[in-house]
């Protein structure tokens, strides 16, 4: 046990020769398959593919985003106190529901097409993005708000210059999963006849085409990871450092 | 500059008689003087400070600052004039020190410039080095570096007034000392009028020109820390104070104020003659012996040199019991006395001249004399 | 709603089964996924640098949509001729289980008061025994909180899983969609729905009775 662990530990180089021995052997094996002939000849799809793709990940996400953020901060209000455990328990309640309920239940009042799949993404991004806003605001500590207040700020200025500013971080984590949801989601649009990567996935299900479906899963997957990677550079540098678990040193 | 008049608070509780945290409470601050609230836990001492920033409103009674009444502030601005400290610091995470501090400046719209001098300015005075801290963030901070900070940004924009609820609680007992010792010689010099709530006696004979005890809502006693010791005004209040007030007594008095000055002080060459004369004329059954700087080397007693004749005062020295300094307490004295059990203590300066001493006699009459206001000189 | 009401009726065995069926993908993986998860988990508290590059694999692995999860799966298991229905969606499932589950354990390992280890080695226990008697029954509660993590999440996953031809109620779904049938879009999602909150709130249950007395916010 103890010497694999050793292995592991030492595995900074050995991991790098590894990733290039499988890039290598992926190559091969994708010359081998048509994977590459396959990718070259349906390139112009692809690339408008990718678009749709990003289009509607990135305009639902955003939409998500403000709306749910403004939600969760009038969620944290005094005079909707008295609703706002209700919602938070309805919100934790709803985000359990599986992403394909979710656009299935869409599709029963909107139909099918881009519109249903951009509320459907919607809806699935802003339920994080509320229940962190609102999370986020209401654990700022009492005992701060009240220094807050008997250093004389308004309800505003507490609002905006303690609340916020001190669950930015939660709040980005929810947008980080919210975006998390939507990607993963995205594909699933094929199926109400919107444009995305889906299209490959799917057409490579029913044909049993491997090409088309490794190009859409490997093409689905790093939008995921990219997507990530960049949440997650956003909220290290946006989120200021006092207030950023991952400055703290 | 601050005075409550039959103010009176009571939290109504659904289905049940109402609390009464403040029942009446009547009493006044004078311009520069601390006030310590005190009293055992559940008393009111944070209701009757919070209403005084409007943070808990009153049920009835009037508050006045500078004679102004507060009823016609509105509670924004009056809290901007008022400095506020709680126990927790509340420092904002987001904000770095800097900001920390000038934040009522900054809602107040001073000069950002101005502002920041006194930060600096306010940080030199709690020992803090500005050019390393004001661009820190709170989390940076130990414990007793962040509440030294909620403390001078309670001072920032200068309020006349102050309002600390327990602020030192939190801290362990050495820094604590040294917080309030900081705090005590920074107000010195800015004279603000401070109500300070604490559950600690010691602190508030520390820190207090006056202490008010509130016992269920009732402002029991308003005095001086003195007055409060040497003439509990009921059973609730001596209990309070504990058994031992007549020993608290003494950490209000500066050994200074009670030594017996250049006393008997003798020379190594004087005769014996000279020194029995010198300890007769002042009544004083010993002599302390300087060297040619002025420090104490030594001692003797009217009994030791009895009978003895001709010799000099440098032959039957006794070598002195320790030293006390004349700005340290005469708890401190008593407690110096016991340890080199001695009953007397010659007292030095800081550069270790001898000005006099004390003994545990004089210690003692002056705890049965009528109460005192500190600064009083024996006579 | 009496379409609904009339079509639940009519197909409740149909409906059972398939619940059963996304039951069964979903216990029988992520239950895998404990028994692998949670020895990963303590085994990376020995060692941080380990612990932060497993805990990063696993958390590239949850990035992956399951859609594309599956698409990577099935030309891979086709080798063995599994390339459709249980194994690639039980594998996946496996795979996303490992993020939550390895996680809480490291953290709630990690985060026992570590005056509480001294405490144990102090009364004599050897290692095994503090891990036994202290450390685990204090992390329980938390590793389960993994697991319903998981659990919610791939009731999620396991519905897409029919496009794979690996069942469940997805496929009431699936039908409702292809046949723009809005009875059968309800009665799947709803369907479903509930199964994921039932599941979530039988789990937060579960979590509760675990908890020690007294550690009661521990597990949030
Ligand atoms: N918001 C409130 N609602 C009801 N009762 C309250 C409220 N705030 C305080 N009280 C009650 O008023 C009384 C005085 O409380 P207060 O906080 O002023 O005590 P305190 O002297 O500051 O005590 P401590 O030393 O513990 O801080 C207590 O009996 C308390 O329970
Ligand atoms: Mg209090």
């Amino acid at each position: 046990m103890n010497y694999i662990i050793e292995l592991i530990k030492r595995s900074r180089s050995l991991s790098f020769y590894i990733l290039l021995a499988l890039i290598f052997l992926s190559g091969v094996f994708s010359e081998s398959t048509g994977l590459i002939k396959e990718f070259l000849d349906t390139f112009d799809d692809w690339i408008y593919l990718l678009r749709q793709n990003m289009l509607i990940v990135f305009t639902s996400g955003i939409t998500a985003t403000f709306l749910g953020i403004g939600s969760g901060i009038l969620m944290s209000r005094p005079w909707f106190r008295r609703y706002s455990n209700i919602f938070a328990q309805g919100f934790n309640v709803l985000s359990a529901v599986p992403t394909l309920a979710v656009l299935a239940l869409i599709m029963t009042v909107t139909g099918i097409g881009f519109k249903s799949a951009f509320i459907g993404l919607l809806t699935v991004t802003i339920l994080p993005v509320v229940r962190n806003t609102y999370q986020g605001i209401s654990e700022v500590p009492e005992h701060m708000i009240e220094a807050a207040r008997g250093q004389g700020m308004t309800d505003q200025q507490i609002l905006w210059k303690v609340q916020i500013p001190n669950a930015l971080y939660v709040i980005s984590a929810g947008v980080r999963t919210g975006f998390a949801l939507n990607v993963g989601t995205s594909p699933l649009i094929t199926l109400i006849a919107a444009d995305s990567l889906g299209e490959y996935i799917f057409t490579g299900i029913q044909l049993n085409e491997f090409n088309s479906l490794l190009i859409g899963s490997l093409s689905v997957a790093a939008l995921a990871i990219i997507t990530d990677f960049i949440l997650t550079k956003l909220q290290f540098w946006l989120i200021p450092k006092g207030v950023n678990p991952l400055r703290f040193t | 500059m601050i005075r409550l008049e039959n103010l009176t608070k009571h939290f109504e509780v659904p289905g049940k008689e109402p609390i009464i945290a403040a029942n009446n409470v009547s009493m006044e601050v004078g311009k520069g003087e601390i006030c310590i609230f005190l009293g055992p836990s559940g008393c009111g001492k944070t209701t009757a400070l919070k209403m005084i920033n409007k943070l808990i409103p009153k049920t009835s009674g009037k508050i006045y600052i500078d004679g102004k009444d507060t009823d016609d502030l509105d509670a924004i601005t009056l809290r901007r004039e008022i400095g506020y400290v709680i126990q927790q610091i509340g420092l904002f995470p987001n904000m770095t020190i800097e900001s920390n501090i000038c934040v009522v400046p900054d809602l107040l719209r001073m000069d950002k410039k101005k502002s920041r001098e006194k930060a600096s300015e306010l940080m030199d005075m709690v020992n803090l080095d500005p050019s390393i801290f004001l661009k820190r963030y709170p989390r940076e901070l130990s414990g007793g570096q962040q509440q030294r900070i909620g403390v001078i940004r309670a001072l920032a924009a200068d309020p006349p007034v102050l309002l600390m609820d327990e602020p030192f609680g939190a801290i362990d007992p050495i820094n604590r000392a040294v917080i309030q010792d900081e705090f005590l010689k920074m107000n010195a010099e800015l004279g603000k009028t401070v109500l300070f709530v604490s559950h600690d006696i010691n602190e508030a004979i520390k820190m207090g020109d006056k202490i008010a005890i509130f016992r269920d809502g009732i402002l029991e006693q308003c005095d001086t820390p003195d007055e409060i010791l040497s003439n509990p005004k009921n059973s609730f209040i001596k209990d309070f104070v504990g058994t031992d007030r007549a020993l608290k007594r003494l950490t209000l008095i500066k050994v200074s104020e009670a030594v017996l000055p250049f006393l008997a002080a003798v020379k190594a060459e004087d005769s014996l003659e000279k020194a029995e004369n010198k300890m007769r004329d002042r009544n004083v059954h010993l002599a302390v012996m300087v060297g040619p700087q002025g420090r104490a080397r030594g001692y003797l007693t009217r009994e030791k040199i009895k009978g003895e004749e001709g010799g000099m005062v440098g032959e039957y020295i006794s070598p002195i019991p320790g030293t006390i300094h004349e700005n340290d307490n005469l708890h401190d004295a008593v407690s110096q006395m016991y340890v080199h059990a001695c009953d007397w203590l010659p007292v030095v300066d800081d550069n270790g001249t001898y000005k006099g001493f004390i003994t545990q006699h004089i210690i003692a009459s002056m705890l049965g004399e009528t109460p005192r206001k500190r600064g009083d000189k024996i006579t | 709603m009496e379409d609904i009401i009339r079509y639940v009726t009519n197909n409740y065995p149909t409906i059972l089964k398939l619940t059963i069926e996304h039951l069964y993908l979903v216990s029988i993986s992520v239950g895998a996924a404990i028994f692998s998860g949670v020895p990963i988990g303590i085994l990376i508290t020995k060692d941080k640098k380990l612990a932060e590059k497993v805990l990063y694999v696993a958390s590239v692995i949850i990035t992956i949509p399951s859609v594309a999860m599956f698409g990577l799966m099935i030309p891979i298991l086709s080798m063995v001729n599994r390339g459709i229905g249980f194994w690639p969606a039980a594998i996946a499932i496996f795979l996303y289980s490992q993020l939550p589950i390895i996680r809480n354990t490291y953290t709630a390992i990690n985060n026992i008061d570590p005056a509480l280890r001294e405490a144990a080695k102090g009364m004599g226990m050897s290692d095994w025994q503090r891990l036994s008697k202290v450390e685990i029954p204090l992390a329980v509660p938390v590793v389960m909180a993994g697991v319903r993590m998981a659990v919610v999440m791939n009731i999620a996953v396991a519905t897409i899983a029919v496009y794979i031809g690996a069942g469940g109620l997805g496929t009431i779904i699936n039908e409702g969609i292809t046949g723009t049938n809005s009875t059968k879009l309800i009665v799947g999602a709803v369907a479903v729905s509930l199964l994921a909150i039932i599941a979530d709130y039988l789990f937060l249950l579960l979590q509760k009775i675990l908890t020690p007395k007294g550690l009661s916010e521990v597990t949030s």
